[in-house]
């Protein structure tokens, strides 16, 4: 990389100076030279081009040179964002997310080593976003998709089989699997989950992430899907995964009661059947001892019940 | 530390995506190794990890990161070196790399290599946070040369330079990437021979080969095209060299089927063995 012009460096900000400058300007939302402007505007920048900092040549100016990192910034965090979110994506049509991630990485830039983690704060911003009024159960949606992904790859567990469960009769102490979360929900978002699922599985999916890298100024949007607004209805969906794959389901509210309570600290089986007597117009015992033998048997088979003594040794 | 300063030749490999994972466990494949994005199994569990985990029964494994920022002023991030620590022990990698580069600034990460000037306070920077890492990592680490689109004003020295006395400094190693290398000569019209030729011999742990987009006024380091001429060229003179180093092909955008993939590191194979053989043809020819 030997140049005739090579700089001496003793006019030339400090390492730490330039690595803000190249940050605040690659992160600037209307790119590189606009970024400038606003710098100057507040005072944190001098007037004049970039040559200070960035080299430019024939082909490019310092500016553009530094537009190619702009580029790259925002467009692998908006596309690694619509992948954790696609369904939020397909409703509001691709410019709008644009758009929306746009705001979102303004107010919640990356804090953390991994992409994996950039979602965390997105339902919540959703749900004070501009897009809420429009389309209010969107943030629960996202919501759903977000407990999805932590699933994924929350921690293995050993799972209690029937046969264990059984052997184990009445002193059994019922803990959840780590990848078990249940969402309290405003809205009934699942049938819409579904289909979009099913909807994006009828796709060709052809052409997807070719925006990633090349931060293409001729992007064509995907257009919004028109879908029938869920439900407002208050809904608690439990989300886990069983072996490698992940699953939700709809709860029942007496099954949503009892799931927190085995997932809060762990609950034993005469507990769950007092738990459920105590309501007024509870069942009797008989009718409680079937009820938690019935959703003991579900847990069982959804392998949701972690195996007594797993990972405390 | 162990006191090895370049790693064995373990041959080929090629990146471990998910687009292949089931064809890769299904049957034995022709490459000899596999490297993995480290950050995308610095998890607690599911389906990659288990995948990671039984690949290794059958292949040695190499990480390569993106996160480790070794260029950037904020503080090392001491809870990524220790999960990037647990992997490797776990997964009794081969060696561990990542960039001659910053990911962010401010506790904020773009997620992206961003460039370095190459300058004595960034080479003085660089050194004392590898031999931090290395130290913390309880293994010497290779850094790699980025693709760049700019370069700084601060410059004093050239990208190889810095890079040859990062390693000779830091005692680490170097992932030579040679489609960054070609990439970069361009964008920067630089001699990539010349850039080549700075590059110390020993210190050069692994290759990587990849494809590129050109964008007319610059190329893009994309991962998302065959190997294309100009830098398997390249690779010849990097073989002629350093030698038969573990050369593994990038394709991480536009994945094609297993065999293609397959079949690219197949190509780099008979390169090397190709250059390789009229090396010791020209020995021998000069010997008698």
């Amino acid at each position: 990389m030997t140049r005739g012009e090579q700089g001496s460096g003793s006019d030339s900000p400090d390492l730490r100076r330039i690595q803000e400058l190249f940050w605040a300007l690659i992160a600037a939302p209307q790119g590189v030279r606009p970024g400038m402007a606003e710098l100057r505007a507040s005072g944190q920048m001098a007037a004049g081009d970039l040559s200070f900092m960035i080299r430019g040549d024939d082909r490019l100016a310092p500016e553009d040179r530094l537009d190619v990192y702009a580029n790259m910034y925002f467009y692998r965090l908006r596309d690694s964002l619509a992948e954790d979110f696609p369904k939020v994506a397909a409703i509001i049509g691709g410019a709008s997310f644009h758009n929306l991630i746009t705001d979102y990485l303004l107010a919640h830039p990356s804090r953390h080593w991994s992409l994996r983690y950039l979602g965390v704060p997105f339902a919540a911003f959703l749900a004070s976003h501009d897009l809420s009024r429009s389309f209010p159960f969107l943030a629960d949606l996202a919501r759903l998709e977000w407990a999805r992904i932590e699933m994924f790859d929350a921690a293995d567990a050993e799972v209690l089989t029937r046969e264990a469960a059984a052997a184990a009769g009445p002193d059994l102490h019922l803990a959840l699997v780590p990848a078990t979360t249940l969402l309290p929900l405003e809205w009934n978002v699942a049938p819409i989950w579904r289909r979009l699922e099913h909807a994006a599985s009828h796709d060709d999916g052809g052409g997807s992430n070719s925006a990633a890298v090349t931060g293409d100024a001729q992007e064509e949007f995907a257009a919004p899907l028109s879908v029938d607004r869920p439900e407002q209805q208050k809904t608690s969906i439990l989300v886990w995964r069983q072996g490698f794959a992940v699953y939700h389901r709809t709860l029942p509210p007496t099954e949503s009661h009892c799931l927190e309570l085995a997932l809060r600290d762990g609950v034993s089986l005469p507990d769950l059947c007092e738990i459920l007597m105590g309501g007024e117009a509870g069942p009797d015992t008989q009718v409680a001892m079937q009820t938690v033998a019935g959703l003991l048997g579900r847990w069982l088979q959804d392998g949701l019940v972690v195996k007594p003594g797993f990972g405390s040794s | 530390m162990t006191p090895v300063t370049k790693p064995l030749d373990i041959g080929h490999g090629v990146g471990l995506r998910r687009e292949h994972f089931e064809r890769v466990l299904a049957a034995p494949t022709r490459v000899d190794w596999f490297e993995v994005i480290s950050e995308n199994f610095m998890v607690d569990g599911g389906r990659p990890l288990d995948i990671l985990m039984r690949v290794r029964r059958d292949y040695p494994v190499v990480m390569h990161g993106v996160s480790l920022s070794i260029g950037s002023t904020d503080p090392l991030d001491m809870d990524y070196l220790d999960r990037l620590r647990r992997l490797a022990d776990r997964v009794e990698a081969a060696w561990v790399s990542d960039h001659l580069c910053w990911t962010g600034v401010g506790g904020r990460n773009a997620h992206d290599l961003l460039p370095m000037p190459y300058s004595e306070e960034a080479l003085e920077h660089v050194v004392s946070r590898v031999l931090r890492v290395q130290e913390k990592l309880g293994r010497r680490i290779a850094l790699e040369n980025p693709s760049s689109y700019l370069t700084f004003a601060a410059s004093s020295i050239s990208e190889s330079e810095f890079l040859a006395a990062v390693a000779e400094r830091a005692d680490c190693g170097i992932l030579l990437d040679v489609n960054n290398v070609y990439v970069s000569s361009v964008n920067h019209r630089i001699d990539p021979v010349a850039y080549m030729d700075k590059i110390p011999r020993d210190r050069v742990w692994q290759f990587h080969l990849a494809g590129h987009s050109d964008h007319g006024k610059y190329l893009l380091d994309t991962h998302d095209h065959p190997v294309p001429d100009p830098v398997w060229d390249l690779y010849r003179h990097a073989v002629g060299r350093f030698g038969t180093v573990p050369t593994l092909v990038e394709w991480d955008a536009r994945i094609p089927a297993w065999e293609v993939l397959e079949a690219e590191s197949l190509q780099a194979r008979s390169l090397r063995d190709k250059v390789v053989a009229e090396k010791l043809q020209d020995q021998a020819n000069g010997a008698s």
